[in-house]
This record gives structure tokens, C-alpha cells and sequence, in this order.
């Protein structure tokens, strides 16, 4: 598969830069230590937002934390691949291949995503080792689903503004609208219910909101798929809405780059 | 002789930016009605000053610009069937590699591209490697190989898929006269008289042109201005013969009473003579020994292309 080939590529780049892939570890490691000093601020303090999590602010951080990954990826690595390689020119190399242009995008930013999916896992994985909530199997397994659609939904939106890219190189409403919104009204570091009530409608349109929604529930309060499945189907709605709408919007991008003759300028 | 491209008034304009995104009132036409013919297993040399369009015609060719309209007719059917497969590119971007991998390993991310997988990519590649004397340095990031192993690399891309045209455009643009020899003998030995390819080799590089190409497509602003080997291009443009004769010791006077019919140059020992016809030579040659004349050296005066170029990019005659 085409696919495989760009992941060991980009595996072999990030191998090369070895002292990188150390001080990210690092810095990953540091930033859960720093989050855990941060959580204990707050012990014995019980917000009555947090009530559903015994006002556990680490557990419910880690859990936005881990999903929010997933947000800078989706948003960023589509566009970023695409305009790095226009920058760079390997995109005329890769097009001039038998690749479609779909899988050199989906291509060259698989192995952010499944960084992205290493790192989410780990952090819920850590958070169950050394800070104390409960991960079973069966819990993993919905997580992973989770995570899954989290991931589908983002590479929706990362199309959609890798499209923008495509035509005006550079300029990204998307961004603004999915990135910026995602961190102030998805509930990552603070719970939706803390917002005034026209912002807590406006998160409903994000599906960063119920993917964090229905991991916290899942792993926080230990509850049954069934009493999660509307936000597991609300991010479903989101992948059948977005996924063709952003498949259309890229395939309209590229027909235009090459009328314009622009696809591989930057 | 037999074709491998039909390419048949292609035209593409192209608008150049506003401030209101919906006037496109600035048009540039980079291809009027361009029209010419690839002969298969050739090397055709797309020649033209800057703007000519001729990288526009190359994008085109390799699927990276679609044109207004004008068909490109790929006479193998394989060809037409699966273009990509078939064609393989060479820019003359060395960037377009990933410079922290090795040879190899940019060699078999692409290789994996064009579908090629276990056995067969590996013996393709170290082939490949071996015919382009890369092989001991394969294993070496990128970054360190010189700009000529590069261009190397870079035709060696093109040719992973064994496609049967490979488009090479400015194959030797930035490197020195050495390595830009050894390229030119790689292109004639490795991919025109081993590999059997047809070959579009689109350059400005008039020297690089003339060595390569059997058959030669001039652009200027955007229109085919002349098409075909030198021979027709120079016969196109003068179809007069030049031939020069150097003599040790001069012939009788009788010997250039009897070229009155020619336009003759004389100067020292050395004189040109015009005619329509090269199977007039002998006869001439035969007169000047006849009348006492010592011929040290004689030869048909070539035009340049340089000269056929300015003359036809400048619609001089």
C-alpha cells in the first residue's frame, strides 16, 4: 500500500533528526508532570463543574489533552504537508507518480495523525498508570473508536483546508474556525458548562466538544457505551457532513491549481 | 518514422492575479494552437528562449496542467492506457528529493510509488544504481551527495518505472561542463541506445540541444516557429550549401573560371563556395587538383543552431 510507504518515509525523517524525537519525548513527559502539579493546586477544592469527576481537574485536563492533539493535526498537518512540499518541490515528484492526490495528502500527514493517536493513547495510558483512573480493556477499545472518529473528523476538516492552501497558498479560514474554536469551546482545559450559554450552542457544531464529552464519560465516570452513543452518533453525523464536503471541496481546489497552472507554486 | 506523441493545437492561457479575484482581464496566452510529433525511441528537444512555453507544454505532458484545449495522442496504446506509469519525469529540482534519507531510500519510496514492490524493486534500483555509477554512494544521505550525483539521482527516478517516454526538462541547468558531459553520455548510452526510450529533452542550452536531439521543436512566444532534425531546420532557413576547401598551393586560374556559377568567397588560400547542391563537390574537387591546386583540408560549413535559432526566433531570414 501507497500509504505504508509515506509512513516509513516520514519514519525514516523523524529517526534522522534523533536528538528531536528525544527532547519531544521530554517535553511531552515534562508537560504531564507540570499538568499534575497544576491538578494538585486545585485538590480538595470541589468545582461544581467537575462534581462529575469527583473534581479530579488532572484526570479531566488529560483527557482534553489527549484529544486535543488531534485538533493541531487535523488543522495543521494536511495544510502544512501540502505547502511544505510545494516549498520543497517534492510535490511535483509525487504527482508525477501513479499516486492520486489523495493519498499524498492523506499520505504524507499519516504519520502525524498516527503520532498524534500514539501520544493520545500513552497519555490516557500514563494517566491510568501513575495518576490513578481506571482504563479496562473494554474501555480501551471504545477509546480507541473514539479517538478513531476524532481522527476521521479532523482529516475531514484538514482536507478542507488543505483546499484553501491549494488555491491560495497561503490564508486559512479553517483554522480560525475549527482551531481556535476547538481549544476555547471544546472542553479541552475547561468544561463546556463554563462558557455563557450562545458559546455552549456554538460548541455543539464542534466535534472536538462530544468526542471529549464521550471519552471523559467513558474513562472518567466509567459509563456504558449506550449512555454515550448519541455523542458517538453526533460525531458520525459530523464525518458524514464533513468527509464530502471536504473530498469535494479538495477535488475542486486541485482542478483549479491545474487550470491556473498553480500546483505545485507556493 | 515511426511516432510515439501526437501533441495537436494545444493552447492554454493563463490569467495573471488581481486585486478583485473575479477580473480576469489579464491574459497571458502561453500556447497557441501548439502542434508537433515525438518519433518513438528518439530524443526530441523541445528548444525555445525564456517564455517560450516551454515548460508549460512539459507540465502539460506530464498531467501537472491541464490545457484549455488540444489533444495529446499517445500512440502506443500502453502508453495512452496508463500515462503515469509510462511517463517518467526528470525536473532538474533537486530539492525534490527527501535529503535526509539516503539514495536508496528516496529511490525506494518512489519505486514504491510506481507500484514496484520486493524482488523486483530492489533489482531494479541497484541496476540502476550500477548503470549510473551512483552505487557506492547510495547509502549516503542526500544532503552530501554533490549537485551531479543529484541530477543522477534524479534521472534515475524517471527511469525506476521503466516507462517507455521519459521527459527530461533541463536535465544539466546547474552543473559544471564535466558533469553536464557525463549526464549527456548517461542520457545517449543508458536511455536512448540501451533502454530504447523516446525521450522529450526541453532546454535553452543550444550546445546540449544540438549533441542530443534527433529531432528539434523551436517555441517562441508560445507558437511552434519550426519542427524537425537540424538538417531540415537549416535547410528551412538557407538551403544553401557552404563548402570550404583550405589548398597548400592554390590551383590554376582555369579552376575559378570554371565556378563562375557559384557565389565565391576568396580569401588566401582559403575559399567558399555556395551551391544548391552537395553532389556537385566531387566534380570541384576533381577541377582544383586537375588545375595544380593542394588541398589541405575541405568541409561543408555547418550553420549553427545557434545561428538557425536567432534567425527563426527573430523571423529573420
Amino acid at each position: 500500500m501507497k500509504i505504508l510507504a509515506f509512513i516509513k518515509k516520514d519514519l525514516l525523517i523523524m529517526l534522522s533528526y534523533r536528538f528531536n524525537v528525544f527532547i519531544s519525548v521530554l517535553i511531552s513527559s515534562l508537560s504531564l508532570v507540570f499538568l499534575y502539579y497544576l491538578s494538585k493546586t486545585f485538590t480538595g477544592t470541589m468545582s461544581q463543574y467537575l462534581k462529575e469527576f469527583d473534581g479530579n481537574y488532572f484526570s479531566f485536563v488529560l483527557v482534553g489533552i489527549s484529544v486535543s492533539s488531534f485538533v493541531s493535526v487535523g488543522l495543521h498537518a494536511f495544510a502544512n504537508e501540502i505547502r511544505t512540499s510545494q516549498v520543497e518541490g517534492t510535490l511535483e515528484a509525487l504527482i508525477s507518480t501513479p499516486t492520486s492526490i489523495y493519498t499524498i495528502l492523506i499520505g504524507n500527514s499519516m504519520f502525524s495523525f498516527i503520532k498524534s493517536f500514539i501520544s493520545s493513547i500513552t497519555i490516557l495510558i500514563i494517566g491510568g498508570i501513575f495518576f490513578g483512573f481506571f482504563i479496562s480493556i473494554y474501555n480501551l477499545l471504545i477509546t480507541f473508536l473514539i479517538l478513531l472518529l476524532v481522527f476521521i473528523s479532523f482529516l475531514a476538516i484538514g482536507m478542507l483546508s488543505a483546499s484553501f492552501i491549494m488555491v491560495f497558498k497561503q490564508g486559512n479560514p479553517i483554522n480560525f474556525i475549527f482551531g481556535y474554536s476547538s481549544y476555547f469551546m471544546g472542553g479541552i482545559i475547561f468544561p463546556v458548562e463554563v462558557l455563557p450559554k450562545p458559546l455552549q450552542t456554538m460548541s455543539y457544531f464542534l466535534p472536538i466538544t462530544h468526542a471529549t464529552k464521550a471519552l471523559r464519560k467513558l474513562l472518567l465516570s466509567q459509563y456504558d457505551i449506550n449512555e454515550i452513543k448519541i455523542l458517538i452518533y453526533r460525531l458520525l453525523l459530523f464525518i458524514l457532513i464533513l468527509l464530502p464536503v471536504s473530498f469535494f471541496a479538495f477535488h475542486v481546489s486541485i482542478k483549479q491549481a491545474k487550470k491556473n497552472g498553480s500546483l505545485v507554486q507556493y | 518514422m515511426a511516432l510515439s506523441i501526437k501533441i495537436d493545437n494545444i493552447n492554454k492561457t493563463f490569467y495573471k492575479p488581481t486585486v478583485f479575484f473575479w477580473k480576469k482581464n489579464n491574459k497571458i496566452q502561453a500556447l497557441k494552437n501548439v502542434s508537433f510529433r515525438c518519433p518513438e525511441k528518439k530524443i526530441s528537444c523541445i528548444l525555445g528562449p525564456n517564455g517560450a512555453g516551454k515548460t508549460t507544454i512539459i507540465k502539460i505532458l506530464s498531467g501537472l496542467i491541464i490545457q484549455d484545449s488540444g489533444e495529446i495522442n499517445f500512440i502506443n496504446a500502453k502508453l495512452q492506457k496508463n500515462k503515469k506509469n509510462n511517463i517518467g519525469l526528470m525536473t532538474s529540482n533537486e530539492r525534490s528529493f527527501y535529503w535526509r534519507l539516503t539514495g536508496r531510500q528516496n529511490l525506494n519510496f518512489f519505486a514504491e510509488l510506481y507500484g514496484l514492490k520486493g524482488k523486483i524493486k530492489k533489482e531494479r534500483i541497484n541496476q540502476l544504481l550500477k548503470d549510473f555509477s551512483v552505487e557506492k554512494d547510495a547509502d549516503l544521505p542526500l544532503r552530501l551527495y554533490s549537485t551531479g550525483m543529484k541530477y543522477k539521482l534524479l534521472i534515475i527516478r524517471a527511469l525506476i518505472s521503466d516507462p517507455d517516454v521519459i521527459i527530461l526538462d533541463e536535465p544539466t541547468s546547474h552543473i559544471d561542463p564535466l558533469a553536464r558531459e557525463n549526464i549527456h553520455k548517461i542520457i545517449k548510452e543508458n536511455i536512448i541506445n540501451k533502454n530504447l526510450k523516446t525521450v522529450i529533452l526541453c532546454t535553452h542550452d543550444l550546445e546540449e540541444a544540438q549533441f542530443l536531439s534527433d529531432h528539434l521543436i523551436l517555441l517562441n512566444e508560445g507558437k511552434v516557429i519550426a519542427e524537425g532534425s537540424y538538417d531540415d531546420l537549416k535547410k528551412k532557413i538557407n538551403p544553401n550549401i557552404i563548402f570550404k576547401i583550405f589548398f597548400v598551393k592554390k590551383p590554376k586560374r582555369a579552376f575559378f573560371n570554371s565556378l563562375s556559377n557559384y557565389d565565391l568567397f576568396e580569401q588566401d588560400n582559403e575559399v567558399q563556395i555556395c551551391m544548391d547542391n552537395e553532389s556537385d563537390v566531387p566534380e570541384i574537387i576533381k577541377n582544383a587538383v586537375e588545375n595544380n591546386g593542394k588541398i589541405l583540408w575541405c568541409k561543408e560549413e555547418k550553420e549553427s543552431l545557434f545561428e538557425i535559432f536567432k534567425r527563426l526566433t527573430s523571423g529573420e531570414k
